[in-house]
């Protein structure tokens, strides 16, 4: 028999780095999940995209179990580590952050696909690239 | 500790940028949460450190979200969590935290945790094939033992139960060597604590357990061989199943052998020993 689900929680997390702090804690606290054994499992599925911000879907169950899966990197994260710079614009019409090739965000776009909602290859490379713009870094080629 | 607490709110669509400035701000993750179309991603940042706030603020609207901002300094979930903690029957013992009043069972070694912040409430598989390999793959008693990254100190407390002569534990978080020491006075113990890095530690062991993650394990390698004794054991945890192999090769050599894995779930622990 399936078990019964009592919550759902979503996080972004550094890849490797879950502790107990906010927001883990709190998240997983208050659903009466053993926040220490989370932070356990997601280190160690984690460890080796080192530096990658990673979304986490954890699942409750009315026995207090968890389950969880990880997702692909959001494109923010993906986009500085291809344009090889530690932080995007705070203004992005003024100033540019750095930049990527089309090459670039067609991969991450390829990587994203996973994930995202989009029907089309096409769609996530838009995607893509307008958040690319709201940081500041531009797409050349 | 407290933290500001950051709400934004706005697009399902464009909730990673949301996220990405706020987490740019210095929050080390964020939680999202759906309201129909919209979504709140919430985060967190200590209080001593600096925030420009108008600065998030303006950075957000460009993307469409609202800001709010609030103190946080709720401890509730740090107790909630607990209610979930079970006794369980582990090798030669019985775990049960201190709020439990379930009987030890007949023959079972009796430890008593408050796991607080730190990892180790017994009920994890990583905990428990290091329970089990104390228990039932090597013998501890009379040796000296180390456990490295004791957490809530429940693998060092479970050693000296086992009468093991002298028994010290490990770890590189201030919060689990107070929780470890607090557990170990309610257990009556005689442990042996140290925030110390492994290479600055004097002496060998006859047992050095050590339950972390494998990527961690490997970067201790050379430390955590180096602490064990000729004709001494080294039990290895929290290795995904997957990372057996790998782990293992990168461990043994002319001198460590393999005496067993043990597997449960996901996760799997290696006994090694040390030719004498």
């Amino acid at each position: 028999m399936a078990k019964k689900i009592i919550g759902q929680i979503k996080l972004q997390i550094e890849a490797g780095k879950a502790n107990p702090s906010p927001p883990v804690g709190p998240a997983l606290g208050q659903h009466g999940v053993a926040i220490m054994d989370f932070c356990k499992a997601f280190n160690a599925k984690t460890q080796q995209q080192a530096g990658m911000v990673i979304p986490v879907v954890i699942t409750v169950y009315a026995d207090r179990s968890f389950s969880f899966i990880t997702k692909t990197p959001p494109a923010a994260k993906l986009l500085l580590k291809a344009a090889k710079v530690p932080k995007g614009s705070g203004t992005p019409n003024k100033t540019k952050a750095g930049s990527v090739t089309k090459k670039q965000v067609q991969e991450i776009a390829e990587l994203k696909m996973q994930d995202l909602t989009a029907a089309s290859i096409e769609t996530a490379i838009k995607s893509i690239e307008g958040t690319a713009r709201s940081m500041g870094i531009k797409v050349e080629g | 500790m407290s933290y500001t607490k950051i709400i934004a709110k706005g697009k399902e669509e464009r909730k990673d940028i949301a996220a990405h400035i706020i987490m740019e701000a210095g929050s080390s993750g964020v939680e999202e949460i759906s309201k129909g179309s919209n979504i709140n991603i919430i985060g967190f940042i200590e209080t001593e450190q600096s925030l420009n706030i108008s600065q998030i603020k303006k950075e957000l609207s460009k993307v469409g979200y609202s800001l709010s901002v609030s103190e946080y300094n709720e401890t509730g979930w740090e107790h909630k969590w607990k209610k979930g903690i079970k006794p369980v029957s582990v090798g030669s013992f019985f775990v049960r935290p201190t709020w439990s009043k379930a009987k030890t069972p007949s023959g079972k070694k009796l430890i008593m945790i408050d796991p607080g912040m730190a990892f180790g409430t017994g009920t994890h598989p990583t905990t428990k094939l290091c329970l089990k390999a104390i228990s039932e793959v090597i013998s501890v008693k009379g040796k000296t033992v180390l456990d490295v990254g004791t957490g809530s100190g429940i693998l060092a407390i479970g050693a000296f139960k086992l009468k093991a002569s002298k028994v010290m534990g490990t770890d590189n978080d201030p919060v689990a060597l107070k929780v470890a020491r607090a557990n170990t006075r309610l257990n009556k113990s005689s442990i042996s604590f140290s925030g110390r890095n492994l290479s600055s530690l004097k002496g060998g062991f006859d047992v050095v357990i050590a339950n972390i993650i494998s990527g961690t394990l490997k970067e201790l390698k050379k430390e955590l061989k180096g602490k064990v004794k000729k004709g001494g054991a080294l039990i290895l945890s929290g290795i995904l199943n997957n990372e057996v192999d790998d782990l293992q090769n990168s461990f043994t050599d002319d001198s460590f052998i393999k005496e067993k894995n043990l597997k449960s779930g996901e996760w799997s622990a290696i006994v090694m020993s040390r030719k004498p």
